[in-house]
């Protein structure tokens, strides 16, 4: 500390003007700084070719699609999908990642099946039940979302998503 | 004089910046509240907070010809303190998506980078007597204005004012009642922190940013090594983060919080200062300072905020000396009414070589199992905290996290301006 240094109201004052030192590691920081935006690591796990996946809602990870409007999550590589069980008939796949911001739309958390759509909590965008956007967040725009086939047998609680590849 | 020349002296030189950071509390061994008009730190900065900052930055305005910036001091007839914050950040705003190409070749969308406000955050403090004073502060949201919503909050519980009355008198317990933020853990300028967030749900956090709720806590702090917090809640924001989508704590009718801390400072070498020697400050221009004891601060604790059968238990553990480094982790655990427990830690170092620049290092997990799986989220960041001018900081920092699904790292930066 630099007790000779004061200023007029007698508190002092704690350093000196930047040195070259100082001035120069302030640069190469900043330097450094720009450069990072070309550092950018972006790895999405899982494979991509396309498949029929099957589910089965006695299976523990889908028990909730037991009842109306339940969710749940299905990863078929790449892709995340959503489950819902519309009507005591129908199971809709759609994908689960919104397309504002890129929302996961964790079932029951972020992503809520009501009034017959999918509303994203992150910034309110709704879907409907075939995808399309029904209303995106206040002043932005977003596109619609993806939806997979699903044959479903209310009587077994047998299904398969369709994800890359058509119906048989 | 002599009193308030000391504790100058605690935020000038052992602060080597100037900022609401915990990394500035263990630098310099002194509370929170030795800079800041709320005890739990914050917007709102009192007149030594002020002067600390307004000397800390690579060039000052003068510097620069631009003299009519400095500011002499933020007190308006030495009762009533302004102050704010505003934050800007660029970052990839998004998560990683993948589509597959005709080939099957995986095709990874990165999100574009995008400007975004964080933080405007005006605060004003009025020193009505020696014993009471009044704090509040304002955060308007994105649509504030476009709608002429009042509170526009983006995160769910996050609260768009605080505002207190605070009562403290020398020797006794410093009470503050209002719209307050009860003590949990230790509070971070960060809301990207995971340490109090969910794993399941990253844009919805626990404690969300400036969280707030209708209640009053004490804090008392009898001796330099000791303090303790107790605070009563209406939880009402606590309702909205945990239930605002679907019920999944059960709360009472108030949540209780209580924070104990251990601060013990470690002293090592060096000549002491007498009471003398403290009351010649001023004056003894030409003596030689005594040689300065290596000093060691430490900060070990633990916080409960409770309501019903919802319950956030933190622990706490911090060590940094006068030569600006410091090292801390925190572990926080969460329950509540159903299977939704979040188990994540924190180690964070930070290395202040000017005051001006300081280098940070964190590391973060979560961990978060409910009833259909467990979700987790790790985050590294390294960052730079350039105050360029007084009350102008860039931070440039690098991200990386990684979940079950994905690994995304990316630079971003932040422009922090404050009074």
């Amino acid at each position: 500390m630099d007790q000779d240094r004061r200023r007029g109201d007698g508190l002092p004052v704690i350093d000196a003007p930047p040195t070259r030192r100082q001035l120069l590691c302030g640069l190469g920081c900043a330097v450094v700084a720009s450069q990072l935006p070309g550092c950018t690591i972006a790895e999405v796990f899982g494979d991509t070719a396309g498949q029929a996946v099957s589910f089965n809602v006695a299976d523990a990870e889908f028990t909730a699609l037991d009842d109306l409007n339940g969710m749940a999550a299905l990863d078929v590589g790449i892709r995340k999908i959503l489950l819902i069980r519309r009507n005591e008939a129908e199971v809709i796949a759609l994908d689960r990642i919104c397309s504002h911001l890129q929302c996961e739309m964790i079932p029951g958390v972020i992503g809520i099946w009501e009034n017959d759509g999918l509303r994203c909590v992150c910034h309110n965008s709704r879907f409907s039940a075939e995808g399309a956007l029904v209303a995106p967040p206040t002043g932005d725009t977003g596109g619609p979302i993806e939806a997979f086939a699903v044959e479903f047998d209310a009587s077994t609680g047998e299904g398969t998503v369709y994800v890359g590849v058509d119906a048989t | 004089m002599t009193r308030v020349s000391a504790l100058a002296a605690v935020c000038l030189f052992g602060i080597s910046s100037a900022h609401a950071l915990p990394r500035m509390s263990l630098t310099a061994g002194s509370p929170c509240i030795t800079c800041h008009t709320n005890p739990a730190g914050g917007t709102g900065r009192n007149e030594l907070g002020f002067e600390s900052m307004n000397q800390v930055g690579l060039w000052r305005y003068g510097d620069l010809g631009l003299d009519f910036l400095d500011a002499e001091r933020h007190t308006i007839a030495g009762r009533v303190e302004v102050g704010y914050d505003f934050r800007l950040l660029v970052a990839r705003l998004g998560q990683l998506t993948a589509t597959a190409d005709e080939s099957g070749e995986k095709i990874v969308q990165v999100p574009d980078y995008a400007l975004i406000p964080m933080q405007f955050q005006p605060s004003v403090a009025i020193q009505f007597t020696d014993w009471l004073k009044v704090y509040g502060s304002y955060t308007p949201g994105p649509k504030t204005l476009s709608d002429g919503v009042v509170c526009d909050n983006v995160f769910p519980g996050q609260e768009c004012f605080e505002a207190a009355l605070q009562f403290e008198s020398p020797g006794l317990p410093l009470v503050r009642m209002g719209k307050i933020q009860p003590s949990i853990g230790i509070r971070l300028d960060d809301h990207t922190a995971y340490i109090r967030g969910d794993a399941a749900n990253r844009s919805g956090p626990i404690i969300a940013p400036n969280y707030a709720e209708w209640g009053a806590e004490t804090m008392y702090h009898p001796v330099s090594w000791f303090r303790v917090e107790a605070a009563v809640v209406k939880p009402d924001n606590l309702d909205e983060a945990l239930n605002g989508v679907s019920e999944t704590a059960d709360l009472g009718a108030v949540a209780y919080g209580g924070r104990i801390s251990f601060l013990p400072q470690l002293e090592f070498g060096g000549e002491i200062e007498t009471e003398a020697g403290d009351d010649d400050f001023d004056d003894d221009f030409d003596a030689s300072p005594p040689a300065k004891p290596t000093v060691i601060n430490t900060w070990v604790g633990a916080s409960l905020f409770a309501s019903g059968d919802f319950n956030l238990v933190t622990g706490f553990v911090g060590v940094g000396g006068h030569g600006g480094w410091e090292v801390r982790a925190e572990v926080s655990r969460s329950e509540r009414t159903t299977t939704h427990e979040t188990l994540n830690a924190m180690v964070a170092a930070s290395y202040t070589p000017v005051d001006w620049l300081s280098l940070g290092l964190r590391a973060e997990r979560a961990r978060t199992t409910t009833d259909r799986d467990e979700r987790r989220a790790d985050q590294y960041v390294a960052s730079l905290e350039f105050f360029l001018l007084p009350g102008v900081e860039l931070r440039p920092e690098y991200r990386l996290v990684e979940t079950e699904s994905s690994r995304f790292g990316h630079a971003v930066i932040q422009l922090h301006t404050f009074f």
